[in-house]
């Protein structure tokens, strides 16, 4: 699986999401969606956190 | 009757004569038809006269030795030679001769009576012209500057003439004079008239020769006959000529008349072309005096104008240079406030850009913030919506062919699993009912 950018990552979040909130689906696969969701999370936070590093640090030298 | 001779009877006149007469007389005359014999006698008359009328005569006569010391020691005290017109007083014999008759032999001549004599008759020709008004009539006229054309009066044989020419003619300066000599007796008894004869030629051709002054000059001679310039007709002459008349006579006694109505008299010819040549050199003198004036006058105009120039020139550096400093110092200024406007400048734009990047800052600061409680709120959905938590909560989930039971229209009969935190149970359908 590719790296997905921020705003796919937050569609997919959001797909995810009303699936879960459907509930139209097995156990097993709402388990599978619900791991890849925290997945797509924690790549989000971490995007978000390296956007911050990136943009202090172009602001540093001014 | 007892007649007599001729001879008998002017032996008896002689006798008489003798033995009455003084031996000598003094006797005042005129001389008048004077003869020189070859053998050196005078022969003449004296006369006397009242105005033009003759009251008596009497022939007279100087034998040559008596003659000649008489006659020099007369010209030594008068200038003058004895003349017809001359009144003397002579000392005389008078003497009776058989065949010549009566007449007086002169022994002697006394030159000091002659002397007051001509005086008196001078005075008399002055005083004569002064009272026409003649005396200073020719002096009125105004002598040129420079005396460049000059009419001569003189004797073409005489040396003073000659002196005079070579004089004018060669002088060191090499003044050109221009001369024409109009020839004259200036001695005897033509003098006057031969004189007054050239004053008229001169006259006549005065429009064709144009003449600046007229000129009579004689020279020479040891013994000078000067009577002719005592003469009033030529003192006339000269008075009423109509241009400056100068007189170089060259005479060692009193001026003559001539002299006195002359415009300027010199004593000789040479003293008049010094005079004539004095004219040139004054007025090459003033020439050059005005040229060196003019000189001096004109450096001094362009010393003053370059002063003035440098003082303006100065003017202008100073000024300029003054106006410099201003300006420089303007530039200056305007450059401090441009730099001081440009650092304002730029600080505004410092702070603004401060602002801009805190305004960035934060935005981003929001916008990660934001995010953050998004995917938080996302989390805490996801958490809530995790079946396990519910499972773990005490919850079942019962499925019937993998699909949630509910959603599903069961029969009986049929095998349904059921999921619980930690099992899985499977069942079969064994009844229904609606609720």
């Amino acid at each position: 699986m590719t790296e997905l950018t921020y705003t796919e990552a937050m569609n997919r979040l959001e797909l995810i999401l009303s699936e879960l909130e459907e509930g139209k689906k097995s156990v097993d696969e709402l388990s599978a969606l619900v791991k890849e969701a925290a997945e797509l999370v924690k790549s989000c936070r971490k995007k978000l956190k390296s956007t911050e590093d990136e943009i202090s640090k172009a602001f540093e030298d001014s | 009757m007892n007649p007599k001779s001729i001879v008998e009877l002017n032996r008896v006149i002689q006798d008489t004569l003798e033995a009455n007469l003084e031996p000598v007389y003094w006797v005042i005359g005129e001389i008048s038809d004077l003869r020189l014999a070859p053998q050196g006698h005078a022969y003449f008359e004296l006369v006397e006269k009242q105005g033009n009328q003759v009251l008596g005569k009497i022939k007279a006569n100087l034998w040559q030795f008596t003659y000649r010391t008489v006659a020099a020691r007369f010209e030594s005290v008068t200038g003058s030679g004895l003349k017809n017109g001359m009144k003397v007083l002579a000392q005389v014999v008078v003497n009776f001769h058989p065949l010549y008759g009566l007449s007086v032999n002169v022994k002697d001549i006394d030159p000091s009576f002659s002397l007051g004599e001509r005086a008196r008759l001078r005075q008399e020709t002055l005083d004569k012209l002064t009272q026409d008004g003649l005396l200073r009539l020719n002096a009125r006229h105004t002598l040129p500057i420079v005396i460049q054309k000059i009419a001569i009066i003189s004797s073409p044989s005489a040396a003073g003439y000659g002196d005079f020419v070579n004089q004018i003619e060669s002088n060191s300066e090499s003044y050109k004079i221009y001369h024409k000599l109009y020839p004259s007796t200036m001695q005897g008894n033509e003098a006057v008239s031969s004189i007054i004869a050239s004053l008229i030629r001169i006259f006549e051709e005065l429009g064709k020769t144009k003449p600046d002054v007229v000129i009579i000059i004689r020279g020479g001679g040891a013994q000078l006959d000067l009577d002719c310039f005592d003469d009033i007709r030529l003192a006339i002459a000269i008075a009423k000529f109509p241009l400056p008349v100068v007189t170089g006579i060259g005479h060692e006694r009193d001026e003559t008349i001539a002299d006195l109505i002359a415009h300027t008299r010199c004593k000789t010819p040479t003293a008049v072309a010094e005079f004539i040549l004095s004219s040139f050199r004054e007025f090459e003198e003033n020439l050059k005096l005005s040229l060196t004036r003019l000189d001096r006058s004109t450096r001094l105009q362009l010393k003053n104008a370059e002063s003035r120039i440098i003082q303006v020139g100065l003017h202008i550096k100073s000024n300029t240079t003054n106006s410099l400093k201003l300006a420089q110092e303007q530039v200056r200024t305007r450059s401090a406030q441009i730099h001081f406007a440009g650092k304002n400048l730029v600080r505004v734009q410092q702070t603004s850009l401060d602002n801009s990047e805190k305004s960035i800052l934060k935005a981003i600061n929001q916008l990660i913030r934001s995010q953050e409680q998004l995917l938080n709120s996302k989390l805490s959905l996801l958490n809530q919506l995790d079946p396990v938590a519910t499972l773990n909560r005490g919850y079942s989930r019962t499925e019937l062919n993998g699909i949630p039971l509910g959603l599903s229209s069961p029969q009986i009969g049929q095998e349904i699993v059921t999921h619980t935190n930690n099992q899985k149970i499977a069942s079969t359908i064994t009844k229904i009912e609606a609720k």
